[in-house]
């Protein structure tokens, strides 16, 4: 009698530790993965669904992935790891890893629909394997840099831009002025300090006003007219 | 007592004597001695040199191709010289001047500098007249605007690269509605009471047509003062109140005119839009980079007609376009390095000046000032036939245009206070 009660409490407490792994709530150890050496970043390839690990800028890994849905694309930048969170769970499954696209919420993580992978099927975040994701989650740090290229609707700017601003028109500029031949730093969206460096320059080399206003002459020289006047 | 009274007097005029002596030969021998190369100087070959360039990126917007140009053209010299062995280094159009400044104190500069933007150089700190290398027969190949341009206490103080003729940028449609002769005005030059009559005539001709001057470029002032007075580019800082005067007068007849878009204190920002979205008539200054982005702007705008007009000037008389000439500038370190080393360095800047001539004319659309490129420019640079004929008018036409006046400060601060 007493053996068949052990037996049962084992079978119960067994049952819960499955169920509560499941869910999550007890985090087992995960096999250790080869620690990298070398300075990692990502390349998403938004068109392909892939993400490519980078190790001092040379392949080390390709993951399967899935990417923003056409109405909701993913962001389309050069970004940087800032969050990293090991208990999310849910729809996005065991990994967070969050960026700093100053205009909404994205990141890389897992999922519950791993059927989804190899498809654009997001809200813009990029899903990986769960297991895909343990493994990538190991190898990022905060501050890891990762670059996004896709396709993304057509950006407009409406106004003239100052420092300090944040958002795609951003972006967009500092794309033109890294086409123009200069260094307005990361493509993310912010008007910081390399890309006021990069303003100041371009200003300089084409004799306007010594200020760092992105106005309509600007737009002009960088094919991107549009905006109103001030 | 007295005897050696005697011999210490006379060992101290001894002393004054030798000291004087000794003073006099410095300074006949030293002091005053001019830079020299030996001209028979030859490069040793079993000698490694290592040459300096300090050079900008000139073509923005394919600073990857011009790179490549540039390790090409230095791998094309190195094999030709293979105890040649050249560094370069691309500068930030911003700072370059301070950094050349900064190694020029210390008496380190580099041995190639090209002196594209800012201040011209000539017989400064370290700097070595090119003319010591130059022999008459190169010097002629090279435009005489050019070679005038970096001369100073008849000595030649860089190889001329580019000639930049100084224009106005027109709209060739505003000015069909105007009575102004524009292939004339091309050929002989006008005056400003002409420009006065066709700025309003612009402005006549429609709800917000105008002229933009762009006052937040200080190139704009040296236009006007070229304008005001043929000699201000010879002229002593006596003779500048009176052209700053006459500057002023003529902008306020502009002014007087209404000839300006309505918000006048903000014009300068309108240039491009105003001009593409045919309002404005003139846009004054165009430096070459901008000249460039509107030739390529140009075909966006197909409806605009964009053609070069030279500045007015304020005489009757018809006066030469100002141009602007850039050239390499050859410097020595305080610790020198040998004249066998600076005919190395003199090597390379003769071999870098030809090749990037051709490539940034091209590429820029600007003058090459090497005269046996110019007829290669003329066939292969890829613009409207009308406004290459114009630029190598203007060029050879042209006087050189100095912008050293415009490195005070107070006078820059007093000019835009007036504006």
């Amino acid at each position: 009698m007493r053996k068949k009660q052990l037996l049962i409490t084992c079978l119960v407490i067994l049952f819960f530790l499955v169920t509560l792994n499941r869910n999550q709530f007890i985090a087992l150890p995960v096999t250790k993965e080869k620690v990298v050496s070398g300075e990692v970043s990502l390349f998403i390839d938004a068109y392909k669904k892939q993400l490519k690990v980078l190790v001092d800028g040379k392949l080390y890994h390709t993951f399967s992935v899935a990417v923003g849905k056409s109405s909701t694309k993913s962001p389309v930048g050069e970004w940087a790891i800032i969050e990293k969170d090991a208990n999310w769970g849910g729809g996005f499954g065991d990994r967070w890893m969050g960026l700093n696209v100053p205009w909404g919420k994205y990141g890389i993580h897992g999922t519950n629909k791993p059927y989804s992978i190899g498809t654009a099927a997001s809200h813009g975040c990029i899903r990986m394997f769960n297991r895909d994701v343990k493994k990538l989650y190991q190898w990022v740090e905060i501050g890891t840099r990762v670059k996004i290229i896709g396709t993304r609707d057509q950006i407009e700017i409406t106004h003239s831009l100052r420092p300090g601003q944040v958002g795609e028109d951003v972006l967009l500029l500092q794309e033109r002025l890294r086409k123009f031949g200069f260094n307005p730093g990361y493509t993310d969206g912010r008007f910081g300090g390399s890309t006021k460096q990069a303003v100041k320059e371009f200003k300089y080399i084409y004799g306007l006003k010594n200020d760092l206003i992105i106005d309509q002459n600007v737009f002009y020289i960088l094919n991107l007219e549009g905006g109103e006047e001030d | 007592m007295k005897k050696i009274k005697q011999i210490l007097l006379i060992l101290l005029v001894m002393i004054l004597i030798v000291a004087i002596s000794g003073g006099v030969n410095f300074y006949l021998n030293f002091a005053n001695q001019e830079f020299t190369i030996d001209p028979e100087i030859k490069i040793n070959p079993n000698q490694v040199y290592e040459v300096t360039y300090w050079d900008y990126p000139l073509y923005f917007g394919k600073e990857k191709e011009y790179k490549s140009f540039l390790e090409e053209k230095i791998i094309e010299f190195e094999r030709k010289y293979p105890n040649i062995k050249v560094n370069y280094k691309l500068l930030s159009p911003s700072k370059g001047r301070s950094q050349l400044k900064e190694q020029l104190d210390l008496g380190t500069p580099p041995d190639i500098y090209n002196a594209i933007w800012g201040t011209r150089l000539t017989g400064s700190k370290l700097q070595i007249p090119v003319n010591l290398l130059l022999e008459d027969q190169a010097i002629k190949q090279y435009c005489d605007l050019g070679i005038e341009s970096f001369k100073n206490k008849k000595n030649i103080w860089g190889l001329p690269q580019f000639l930049m003729p100084q224009v106005w940028v027109a709209n060739k449609k505003n000015l069909e509605k105007t009575n102004l002769k524009v292939a004339k005005v091309q050929r002989e030059g006008w005056n400003w009471r002409e420009f006065n009559k066709v700025a309003r005539e612009i402005n006549d001709s429609g709800r917000e047509k105008c002229i933009i001057f762009n006052a937040d470029n200080e190139q704009l002032l040296v236009q006007l003062l070229a304008a005001a007075n043929e000699d201000f580019i010879v002229a002593g800082e006596n003779s500048f109140n009176y052209d700053l005067n006459l500057v002023f007068q003529l902008l306020k007849d502009l002014r007087t005119q209404k000839v300006f878009p309505r918000s006048e204190k903000k014009m300068a920002k309108k240039m491009l839009p105003y001009f593409w979205q045919k309002k404005a008539g003139f846009i004054a200054p165009v430096n070459f980079w901008l000249l460039d982005s509107l030739y390529q702007q140009q075909q966006r705008y197909p409806e605009v007609e964009l053609t070069l007009l030279p500045i007015p000037t304020y005489s009757d008389i018809n006066e030469l376009t100002p141009v602007k000439v850039t050239g390499l500038l050859l410097f020595r370190q305080q610790e020198y390095q040998g004249d066998d080393h600076t005919k190395a360095v003199y090597k390379f800047a003769q071999f870098m000046n030809q090749k990037q001539s051709i490539y940034i004319a091209k590429n820029l659309k600007v003058i090459p000032a090497y005269l046996p490129l110019q007829s290669k420019w003329d066939r292969e640079v890829e613009l409207k036939l009308e406004l290459k004929k114009l630029l190598l008018n203007y060029s050879q036409q042209g006087k050189y245009l100095d912008y050293n006046y415009f490195s005070n400060s107070n006078l820059d601060l007093l000019i835009k206070e007036q504006y």
